[in-house]
């Protein structure tokens, strides 16, 4: 339960004089005593949040936020052993005020200075200005109470004379160990913004109900105050959507609409790319297309020649990442990063009279509060309008892995601010119905007494190219790597031969091809059994884990990528083969999952698996819808097929055509229930010959139907024909 | 009777109370474990052992109340140590028979959660959860129509579980559809071939479809498909005393009687039971080793059986006034029994010759209804039908053992050894091993040839 505050809201408590010189809370003690009833029985818990924003003129923030948090039990503490601050030198300064332990005896003890540090952000592959503040608290125990405070002050603003915030209300940490993150329960959070009175502060929120507002005026000044009080502990799911995507939030922006973020940008980018240098870039361009004739030709030759001589690098110094090198500098160069790129290829493409205009992008493919203008974008990509020869959509050179265009849209929903003189607009980043497709095929050309060889193939487009492109280009073991896919859809496979074309060529897809080898464990007159399932599929490229009901769910069920896989397995053995069919799979049709099979007409032992999934963004209640599916096609969805060397059996196709399907396929049936389907392939069958089983299956489909005198008369018929019941 | 001091008399008297309403000595137990946890709520160890003994206890009783006991302290034990195979295993039991019959949603949405966290080899030996509610609709559904189309859904839903089988096929037995049920169970046994109740259950099936086909003499195809099912269960129950004493019954059925009293005397074994001392000493007789056969007859107590059986024992013996002594015995206990009075009347009259031995007969008859085959039979007796008359009216095997051996008497009582010899012959070609009358005759050929 949460103490009384006795008519002390929290802001007012935090503007009671504080002993210590900068405290924006009173002492630890009276925060423990009206905060400390809390109880959330986690691990740990953040008992009180409060942060203090104050604005000057130009709209510059000053951020204080203080932190006191609870330790309830030991497996709790690698998550707090260290807090990792993250700033950037170009935007901010950020400091410690203070940070110590009370333990459960009562003792305080302070940080001690050497377990302080600065250090460069550890996610900095590229060249920027984020650094990481950590800084490790002592004595650390069931029962402690951490406080902490910190402080951020503007250096430079993104947009000058503009302030935007994204208020979570929520704390997170992360296990020094482990690297898991842990959002543990929050008792009370709040915030307090204090702003020049002629400012105009737009919010923009979701779940608002959570959050307690208040506005008045103070001193000449103009103040807000929110709240959030009781934030549950949030467990991290596999395949959950980011958190915060369903979480009360705030945006505090000083930006009426997204033309004024247009403006800013467009300008900005302008400025880069405005030089000397246009009759270079002219003649580079000229130089580039060659002989190209169509608009479409020249855009392949530019795409191709930046993504393959302009070298990607996230490398903004000092500029705050926002303006763009001029396109003669990136030439020059030889490198990037992908505004550079993106300044390129605009101005390659407007020299050979092809249209492009910039465009921001969050390459999360998410976006919490769209409503909300501000900059929330961290890549910058290329926007071609419908023109002569050219299909609208984006563009991106940045990433040497992909296919032209160099895009993998994360979920249907994502979107590009694309840039331009009059007003930017938001366009949907995916243009294709299917942007991510895999195809398999497996053929058995050689089967002999000794081994069966087989020759599997792999191709795809858009996220799993760009999977196998990027192993093969980048991987030290690039080998091993592919053979494990393999493996992992042939797992008593011996893979004699690989070769992968094409990963170079930006206009075509990665193709693998594999040659593999089964030892013959049996005789070849037996016959052999060949199967395909949907979960042989499923397991290599599909979080299979996430979509099978295992541990109780509890978190959203987020999939971002849309995928369609088509598996062709075929039998091209010149010799004399006819095949059984002993089991056959499910086919699922559902808005969400659909998986199919089906012989393929017109060839003698081959046939097709296809299995599509949409993006989605399924709610607790909800995910059994797609589940449910899922699980029939993991547990029914095996094509078993038994070989045997001979003629082809008209009884005994592959294919489900009007001549029938044989016992174990009727049976298949019947243990569905299809009881109506069975009766009618048993009719067909049992046309062709007499069947001791087929009359006992007959009796039985008639039973369940409620035909008892017919149902007896097929009885009877097993037992005459030698049927035992 | 021995003194004992007033102390330790309470202390008994203490002691005592519980037992009126727990049974066995778990109970004290019980007192010890609820002890401990007032000292300590947590007390993992006395959580557990509640947890199973009021599981035991209700197992033993069926009470609901220990049902609901256990599941508090197992569930309080799996909250400190969630993994304990045996305790959740328990848990889960007992959460299948409240949603079995007492469903409703939150019981059904925990027995899920429990049979989801179960290691999947253990979970093999569980039904799933869809069965608890099966098995609730089940028992609240009447109409047997729907009930049908119910099981029909749970055989596609669930056709691992022998559940479904087993009720739809007894629902199809019930509305006279018996080659459906057996289907079913078949079709259920194709499904699952390692599941022994289904197994058991075709056993019986056909042991049950062999012993109504007896009298037709057809009953050996039957009766060898039980023992084949029986066989593959008794390779993993090879302790089940009523496994052995079916498949004995079918042995006996089929006149394999060195293999049935090989099986009752293990069924014996596992689990003693005055009838099956009968049975064995029955199958003694037929074998001609009498004194055994006799000292089991006399080990299986003094009831109704137990007599009848030794007076029909000592009547295939000629000794005939041991025989009456039993009768007289059998008729304090039971006067009901038409061919117990026949075989009376039978040894009176062997035992004395001047005796006509059908007045006591004839009571009985004026006191009791008779079937048409019972009346021809004392007709025969009194003379007042001739042999042939009789046979015309035997129409299957069971009808003929009586037939020729109710006459091999009269051809006795008339001094016709020959013929007498002929017809008890007669009598056991019929191969009705089960009948009194074949056990009877068996010894008389013996007694006649020596």
């Amino acid at each position: 339960m949460l103490a009384p505050l006795a008519g002390v809201s929290g802001n007012a408590m935090a503007q009671e004089l504080a002993t210590e010189q900068g405290r924006i809370v009173p002492a630890l003690d009276e925060v423990i005593a009206r905060y400390g009833d809390h109880e959330a029985k986690d691990g740990a818990e953040i008992l009180y949040k409060y942060r203090k924003i104050t604005l000057n003129e130009a709209n510059e923030d000053e951020i204080i936020t203080y932190l006191a948090i609870r330790i309830n039990r030991e497996d709790a503490i690698p998550y707090y052993s260290q807090f990792e601050l993250s700033f950037d030198e170009y935007y901010e300064t950020l400091q410690l005020d203070f940070a110590r332990v009370k333990t459960l005896s009562g003792e305080t003890l302070d940080l001690p200075k050497s377990a302080v540090q600065i250090k460069t952000a550890n996610d900095a592959l590229f060249y920027n200005e984020h650094k990481e503040l950590t800084f490790s608290v002592p004595k650390l125990s069931a029962g402690a109470i951490i406080e902490f405070q910190y402080s951020r002050k503007t250096l430079n603003s993104a947009i000058k004379n503009h302030w935007f915030h994204t208020e979570f209300f929520s704390w997170h940490q992360r296990n020094s160990s482990t690297g898991e993150y842990s959002f543990d329960a929050t008792g009370v959070s709040e915030v307090s913004i204090s702003a020049p009175l002629n400012q105009t502060i737009n919010l923009h929120g979701q779940q608002l109900s959570a959050i307690t507002q208040k506005r008045y005026t103070q001193d000449n000044r103009q103040v807000i105050e929110l709240s959030r009080r009781n934030i549950k502990k949030m467990i991290p799911q596999e395949m959950m959507p980011s958190h915060w995507l369903n979480s009360p939030t705030l945006v505090l922006t000083t930006l009426d609409n997204w033309q004024q973020l247009n403006q800013f940008s467009y300008q900005t980018f302008k400025s880069g790319v405005s030089g000397n240098d246009q009759a270079e870039i002219t003649r580079l361009a000229t130089k580039i297309i060659g002989n190209a004739q169509s608009p479409q030709q020249k855009l392949h030759a530019i795409f191709a020649y930046v993504q393959k001589n302009i070298r990607y690098v996230y490398a903004h110094l000092g500029r705050g990442g926002l303006t763009p090198h001029s396109p003669g500098w990136t030439v020059k160069n030889g490198f990037g990063d992908c505004k550079d790129q993106s300044a390129l290829l605009i101005s390659l493409l407007n020299a050979v009279g092809i249209q492009a205009a910039p465009a921001l992008y969050h390459s999360s493919g998410q976006y919490l509060l769209k409503s909300a203008p501000r900059l929330m974008f961290d890549h910058m990509i290329v926007y071609l309008p419908q023109q002569n020869d050219i299909e609208a959509g984006f563009i991106d050179t940045s990433n040497y892995k992909l296919q032209f265009p160099g895009i993998v849209p994360k979920n249907n929903l994502a979107q590009a601010f694309v840039l331009g003189d009059d007003q930017g607009e938001f366009i949907n980043i995916n243009s294709q119905s299917r942007p991510n497709t895999l195809s398999m095929v497996t053929d058995y050309y050689d089967i002999n007494e000794d081994k069966i060889s087989a020759e599997i193939t792999l191709s795809a487009k858009g996220y799993f190219d760009s999977y196998f492109r990027s192993i093969w280009l980048q991987s030290q073991e690039r080998e091993k790597a592919i053979k494990g896919i393999i493996k992992s859809l042939f797992a008593s496979a011996t893979i004699t031969s690989l070769t992968v074309e094409n990963e170079k060529d930006l206009f075509k897809p990665v193709v693998i091809k594999a040659k593999i080898e089964f030892a013959m464990n049996s005789k070849l007159a037996d016959g052999l059994l060949f199967s395909a399932s949907y979960k042989q599929v499923a397991q290599s490229f599909m979080p299979v884990s996430a979509f099978t009901e295992g541990e109780e769910r509890h978190q959203s069920l987020y999939n971002g990528l849309d995928l369609a896989i088509t598996h062709i397995i075929r039998i091209s053995d010149h010799k004399d083969m006819y095949a059984n069919l002993i089991q056959q799979p499910v086919n699922i049709d559902t808005p969400l999952l659909k998986m199919s099979a089906q012989g393929l007409k017109d060839e003698k032992l081959a046939l097709q698996m296809n299995i599509s999934i949409e993006s989605f963004l399924l709610p607790v209640n909800e995910i059994k819808t797609f589940t449910t599916a899922f699980n029939d096609a993991m547990e029914n969805g095996t094509w078993l097929i038994q070989v045997k060397p001979g003629k082809l059996n008209s009884t005994t196709q592959l294919t489900d055509d009007k001549k029938g399907i044989d016992l174990a396929g009727i049976k298949n049936l019947i243990d569905r229930g299809e009881y109506e389907k069975a009766l009618v392939n048993l009719k067909v069958l049992l046309e062709k010959q007499e069947d001791a089983e087929g009359y006992f299956f007959k009796g039985l489909v008639l039973g369940f139907l409620n035909q008892h005198s017919e149902s007896d008369a097929a009885f009877e018929k097993a037992e005459l024909l030698g049927y035992e019941i | 009777m021995k003194y004992f001091p007033p102390l330790l008399l309470m202390v008994m008297l203490t002691a005592c109370v519980p037992f009126a309403t727990k049974p066995s000595a778990i109970t004290p137990d019980i007192q010890d474990h609820e002890k401990q946890l007032q000292i300590n709520p947590q007390n993992p160890g006395s959580l557990a052992a509640l947890g199973e003994r009021y599981f035991k206890l209700f197992e033993q009783t069926k009470r609901t109340k220990h049902r609901d006991t256990s599941i508090k302290y197992n569930q309080a034990y799996l909250d400190l140590y969630p993994q304990h195979p045996g305790v959740k295993r328990n848990l889960y039991l007992a959460y299948f028979h409240k949603v079995s019959h007492d469903y409703n949603q939150e019981d059904a949405n925990k027995l899920s959660a429990i049979f989801n966290s179960v290691n999947a080899v253990n979970a093999l030996s569980l039904n799933p959860p869809s069965i608890a509610i099966y098995n609730y609709k089940v028992k609240h559904n009447p109409q047997i129509e729907k009930l049908i189309e119910l099981l029909k859904q749970a055989i596609v839903e669930q056709p691992a579980s022998a559940f479904a089988y087993l009720k739809l096929a007894r629902a199809y037995g019930s509305r006279g559809q018996k080659k459906m049920a057996q289907a079913t169970l078949l079709y259920g046994g194709q499904n699952n071939p390692d599941n022994l109740y289904l197994q058991v259950s075709l056993g019986d099936s056909y042991m049950a479809r062999g012993k109504e086909k007896v009298c037709q003499g057809d009953q050996y195809k039957d009766l060898e498909k039980a023992l084949s099912f029986y066989h593959k269960v008794l390779k993993v129950r090879p302790e089940s005393a009523r496994l052995r004493a079916e498949m004995a019954e079918a042995y006996f059925y089929n006149g394999r009687f060195r293999l049935a009293l090989a099986q009752y005397k293990k069924s014996q074994e596992f689990s003693e039971d005055n009838m099956k001392l009968l049975d064995i000493g029955i199958v003694y007789s037929i074998l001609g080793k009498n004194d055994k056969a006799l000292d089991y007859f006399q080990r299986a107590g003094d009831g109704y059986f137990a007599v009848k059986d030794l007076a029909v024992h000592y009547f295939s013996l000629e000794q005939w006034d041991k025989s009456l002594a039993s009768y007289q015995q059998e008729f304090t206990l039971q006067d009901e029994h038409f061919y117990s009075r026949l075989l009376e009347s039978y040894a009176m009259s062997f035992n004395d010759a001047n005796n006509p031995g059908v007045e006591k007969l004839k009571q009985f008859v004026a006191n009791h209804e008779l079937s048409s085959w019972e009346k021809k039979l004392y007709k025969l007796r009194l003379k007042k039908i001739t042999s042939d008359a009789l046979m015309v009216d035997a129409t299957d095997a069971c009808e003929r053992t009586e037939g020729y051996f109710y006459r091999a008497l009269q051809a006795r009582l008339s001094g016709n050894k020959e013929r007498y010899q002929q017809l008890l012959d007669k009598t056991l070609q019929e191969k009705i091993y089960l009948f009194t009358e074949y056990k009877a005759a068996k010894n008389l050929v013996r007694q006649a040839r020596l």
